[in-house]
């Protein structure tokens, strides 16, 4: 590998790692101000931490307590006398619990002033699991509400509670607690540092009223003793406003020093530890200093800014000034410029929280220097410009007045920011927010929609199958519209088919898996598909700019074939599958997530009937031959054998999207067109002609029954099969011959027939239609026929034998002839009878 | 020059690895871009969870260790027919409202109903003017709250202040305070 090539790639990894910055400085003692060592706001903040921050905080400060006191501890001890702590004696190790019970056993014997000797033997119990009854106590006006007795409460809800009713931040006493007896980072606290937790009612110079032991007691005293002095600063020693002389030390000889005090609170503290630290102590802020110094209150400011940042700096705020529309945010000391309205909401800064204040108090606020290590103006992600302070190295995105942990400079990237976006704020601007919570990936907007978040572009999540697909873990980040609409849009996720429409346009999508947008031509198209419903969900209607620009990939018909090749016809809620004797329908191929899109609306229970109508209208169609075809009137409709209980009700974008065919007529239906007097009747798809007046009677048609179509109608949907109806017909049904004729409908025996000069076989062979031809023709009622025939016109009566007819010549020759007084004679009409060859008469 | 390449290579390998290093440490944190700081104190921030510094495990230690090196003696604090002598100090004073306002307290004693007595001397002529007001208890001491003292009683110039306290357990006066009355 060449030089240049592996110095790049060793430069690209360098760079490729995380930035570090400066190191945040430490705090030092010349920082201290006597005359304001906390500001009111941060003293009296009753809500800065909840009873939970407040348990969580306590857990954290004692990782493990020595409940049985097993670790070792190192003192004089004489073995003797049993005599401790006395620098003459021997330099002893032993556990803490043996520790404890000499010091008892001594003490005990030999009492100190000051010095209490309670639950120094073990078992010991620390701050985070200590809890006690709490009594009821009345509410004081001005100074704290009312108390009711509560049991077994713990030390951290102790502490919420006494913050929250005597309005003193849960901060305060923590510090108070650490700073008095050590309680919070003890990891073996004796009953006796419990008693006098707040060092209430303990002067420095002897031992404590007793009144005041426990814990309850001690917090709950010092909280409302705060209040004491804010109520009537004047009953007390220290007054703000004022210079007051502040002694270093009891011992008086150790001078004093006057200090003006800028704050209640500040002079609060001077009422309650009436000592300020002394240079030496100053000098050596994490030590000890000399002789004439006093720790209460420099400890109390030393662990409040360690454990809970700087106790004078005001909370952030966002101000511009009468001259200028500009914008700020104060933190820390320091302004920064808001770029837009959107962030600093998202900063949690409502508009109306923009406080205007003048020119010269904007101008006295400095704007970071680049030593500072801190941005100038805001931006969505952040960091504090320390790797290594309260929060590590830990980059948030702001949004809805919280912050989320960004993951990695991968999750930095997808949300479309690089680190050159970063600013850098003071830690307790970023500390200030709510939240702090891991950034997921999956973010809700107001409108609860959610999108997932990738490599800049944000894509909507159309359902919750997805969601639950996409994010089985859950975790979504609620984010403000500022967020959202810093991502560039990209296309929906959905692992259905589903319905989509962009609210800015009429136009609605059905949208699938594969990323494909398919229109609905429509709105017959877009009820067919569930007129907003598919899958089981409510169209979704979201701004088009959510959405990267829609490419139709085809538009959607109401009838379509799946990938099965199946044919559906869509009908809103359902859909029907047509038999394939209604032909076949030209249908719209799906793809197999089209087809999958169909499966989620219903198949019906019930089968799709050949005749159909819409909801609205008293039209029946007729399926047949792939198309719907009108039924034209009440006379097909009974022809073809419908009812309403074998019609099915489409949806009218269904019945809509059928190609409409020519008038579906029944067979027996009487026609003819307007240019000819010829009579048809249909049979089928053909029609046949009616070779007369005669016949027509004679098949039982009514004449106000023709319907009269145009000949193309006719020609082209019932072709005339150029034969007309005979008069003889063999009906399968009971294998009979009848003769019909005007005077009336006649079975034909075979022997008959032969009579006739006709067989069964020949009818049968030559007709090529059935009894439907003749709907009108009651075959039960026609009766049996006769070898002798008349016209009822005539006396002539004939005898037909094999296709002749012979007169009789006399009536007598009629009786001999049938053998009978009252032969069975058949009136037929002189054109049939006359169509008989005649033969020789019979006399 | 060969030697030059080879031994430039061979430091740009190295840097690689430590590199890479770096890289794969950085892609096992999952919950931060950068290393997690080491406790320490002085940093400005809202809460610290950190666990407790060798320090602060020190201060909550010290409260065992008392009284070191001491010569145990029983409590003087015992009471005695005689009253217990304690601190008095003046810790502000100011002309306001037509008045001279002192405020003071006792050490060493936590009470109520003691006496506080402020006495202000004049330095041309002596003249004294007094005013005393009823003492009630404080967190770590006796609380004077503040006695005032018209300034129409009084004339423009120094006067020396002193404060007493009275109880039926204790007493004591303060060191003079000078104040210039306008």
């Amino acid at each position: 590998m060449k030089k240049r090539t592996l110095i790049a790639l060793f430069m690209a990894l360098v760079l490729a790692t995380p930035l570090t910055s400066t190191k945040a400085q430490a705090l030092s003692g010349s920082q201290f101000q006597a005359g304001n060592i906390i500001s009111d706001g941060n003293f009296f903040d009753s809500t800065a931490m909840t009873g939970s921050d407040i348990q969580q905080f306590l857990n954290s400060k004692v990782p493990t307590c020595d409940t049985n006191g097993t670790a070792q501890k190192s003192y004089y001890y004489n073995s003797s006398t049993g005599r401790i702590n006395n620098s003459n004696d021997t330099w002893v190790t032993t556990s803490r619990a043996t520790y404890g019970q000499r010091y008892a056993t001594w003490y005990n014997a030999h009492p100190y002033s000051g010095y209490i000797t309670n639950g120094s033997v073990a078992p010991y119990t620390c701050l985070k699991n200590y809890a006690q009854d709490t009594p009821a106590i009345a509410a004081e006006s001005g100074i704290c509400g009312e108390f009711t007795a509560k049991t077994g409460r713990s030390a951290a809800g102790i502490i919420a509670d006494v913050a929250a009713t005597c309005g003193v931040n849960p901060k305060v006493l923590i510090v108070l607690l650490q700073k008095e007896q050590g309680l919070v980072t003890d990891d073996w606290p004796w009953d006796g540092q419990y008693l006098k937790a707040t060092g209430f009612g303990c002067p420095d110079t002897s031992g404590c009223n007793t009144t005041y032991y426990g814990f309850f007691n001690q917090v709950y005293h010092a909280a409302r003793q705060f209040q004491r002095y804010k109520a009537d600063p004047s009953n007390w020693n220290w007054v703000a406003g004022q210079n007051n002389n502040i002694p270093y030390n009891p011992n008086s000889s150790c001078g004093s020093k006057w200090v003006y005090i800028q704050n209640q609170a500040t002079a609060g503290l001077y009422n309650y530890t009436p000592y300020q630290p002394n240079t030496a102590a100053l000098n050596n802020l994490y030590g000890t200093g000399d002789s004439c110094s006093a720790y209460g209150n420099r400890n109390f400011w030393r662990y409040y800014n360690d454990w809970f940042g700087n106790p004078t700096a005001p909370p952030p705020y966002a101000f511009k000034t009468s001259s200028s529309a500009a914008v700020y945010l104060y933190a820390d000391g320091y302004k920064f410029t808001v770029p837009s309205m959107a962030l600093l909401q998202d900063y949690g800064f409502s508009p109306s929280s923009i406080k205007t204040i003048s020119d010269a108090a904007a101008n006295a606020i400095p704007t970071p220097g680049s030593s500072s290590g801190l941005s100038t103006r805001l931006s969505y992600v952040i960091k504090s410009p320390s790797d290594t302070d309260a929060d590590g190295s830990t980059v948030y995105l702001i949004s809805i007045g919280k912050r989320y942990r960004v993951a990695n400079m991968t999750q930095l990237a997808d949300f479309g920011f690089s680190s050159a976006d970063i600013s850098y704020v003071p830690l307790n601007l970023a500390f200030s927010l709510g939240g702090n919570t891991s950034l997921s990936n999956y973010i809700q907007a107001p409108s609860q929609l959610v999108f997932k978040v990738a490599g800049g572009i944000k894509q909507i999540i159309m359902n919750m199958t997805t969601l639950d697909t996409l994010n089985p873990s859950g975790g979504v980040s609620s984010v403000s519209y500022g967020v959202i609409n810093l991502l560039s849009s990209g296309k929906p996720l959905t692992s259905i088919p589903a319905l989509l429409k962009l609210s800015d346009s009429p136009a609605v999508y059905v949208y699938t898996p594969s990323g494909e947008y398919y229109t609905f031509p429509s709105y017959d198209s877009y009820s067919c598909w569930g007129e907003g419903r598919l899958s089981g969900l409510s169209l979704l209607s979201i701004p088009g700019t959510y959405v990267s620009t829609p490419s139709s990939a085809g538009t959607l018909s109401c009838v379509v074939k799946d990938t099965s090749n199946t044919t559906f016809i869509l009908s809103g809620s359902t859909k029907y599958s047509p038999s394939a004797a209604y032909g076949t329908f030209s249908a719209q191929t799906l793809n197999s997530d089209l087809t999958s899109a169909i499966s989620s609306i219903p198949t019906s229970t019930k089968p799709l009937y050949q005749a159909v109508k819409s909801a609205s209208s008293v039209t029946i169609w007729y399926l047949s031959n792939g198309q719907k075809r009108p039924v034209p009137s009440m006379s097909n409709y009974r022809l073809l054998g419908l009812s309403s209980n074998t019609t099915t009700v489409l949806n009218q974008g269904a019945l809509n999207a059928l190609p409409v065919g020519p008038p579906q007529l029944g067979s027996g239906q009487t026609v003819k067109s307007p240019g000819s007097a010829a009579v048809y009747v249909v049979v089928g798809n053909q029609r046949y002609g009616i070779g007369s007046a005669n016949d027509f009677n004679a098949f039982y048609f009514a004449w106000n029954n023709i319907e009269t179509y145009s000949q193309s109608t006719l020609d082209a949907s019932y072709p005339s099969t150029g034969t007309t109806l005979d008069d003889y017909f063999y009906r399968s049904a009971n294998s009979t011959v009848y003769l019909l004729n005007p005077m009336g409908c006649y079975s034909l025996t075979d022997t008959l027939l032969s009579d006739y000069g006709k067989t069964q076989s020949q009818i049968q062979s030559g007709q090529s239609y059935d009894a439907t031809a003749l709907p009108y023709v009651d075959f039960s009622s026609c009766k049996t026929g006769s070898q002798l025939i008349k016209t009822p016109a005539s006396g002539t009566v004939y005898a037909l034998e094999s296709g002749q007819k012979r007169a009789f010549a006399s009536w007598s020759a009629l009786t001999a002839y049938a053998g009978t007084s009252n032969p069975n004679i058949t009136n037929l009409s002189s054109a049939f009878i006359n169509s008989f060859p005649t033969g020789a008469n019979l006399n | 020059m060969k030697h030059n390449r080879k031994t430039v290579a061979v430091i740009a390998a190295a840097l690689l690895l430590v590199a890479v290093a770096v890289g794969v440490l950085e892609l096992t944190n999952t919950t931060h871009i950068f290393h997690k700081a080491p406790n320490e104190p002085g940093v400005p921030g809202t809460i610290n969870y950190r666990p407790p510094t060798q320090i602060e495990k020190n201060d909550s230690e010290s409260h065992k260790n008392a009284p070191t090196d001491q010569n145990t003696t029983p409590d003087s604090s015992t009471p005695t027919t005689d009253k217990r002598a304690v601190v008095v100090n003046i810790s502000t004073w100011t002309q306001k409202d037509g008045n001279i306002e002192v405020n003071g307290y006792a050490t060493g004693v936590v009470e109520d109903g003691g006496t506080c007595t402020l006495t202000l001397t004049a330095e041309s002529n002596g003249k004294q003017v007094s005013a005393s007001r009823t003492a009630i208890a404080n967190a770590s001491n006796t609380s004077c709250g503040v006695n005032s003292i018209p300034v129409g009683s009084l004339f423009a110039g120094t006067w020396i202040a002193t404060l007493t306290y009275s109880s039926p357990t204790s007493s004591g006066q303060s060191t003079s305070t000078t104040i210039e009355v306008k």
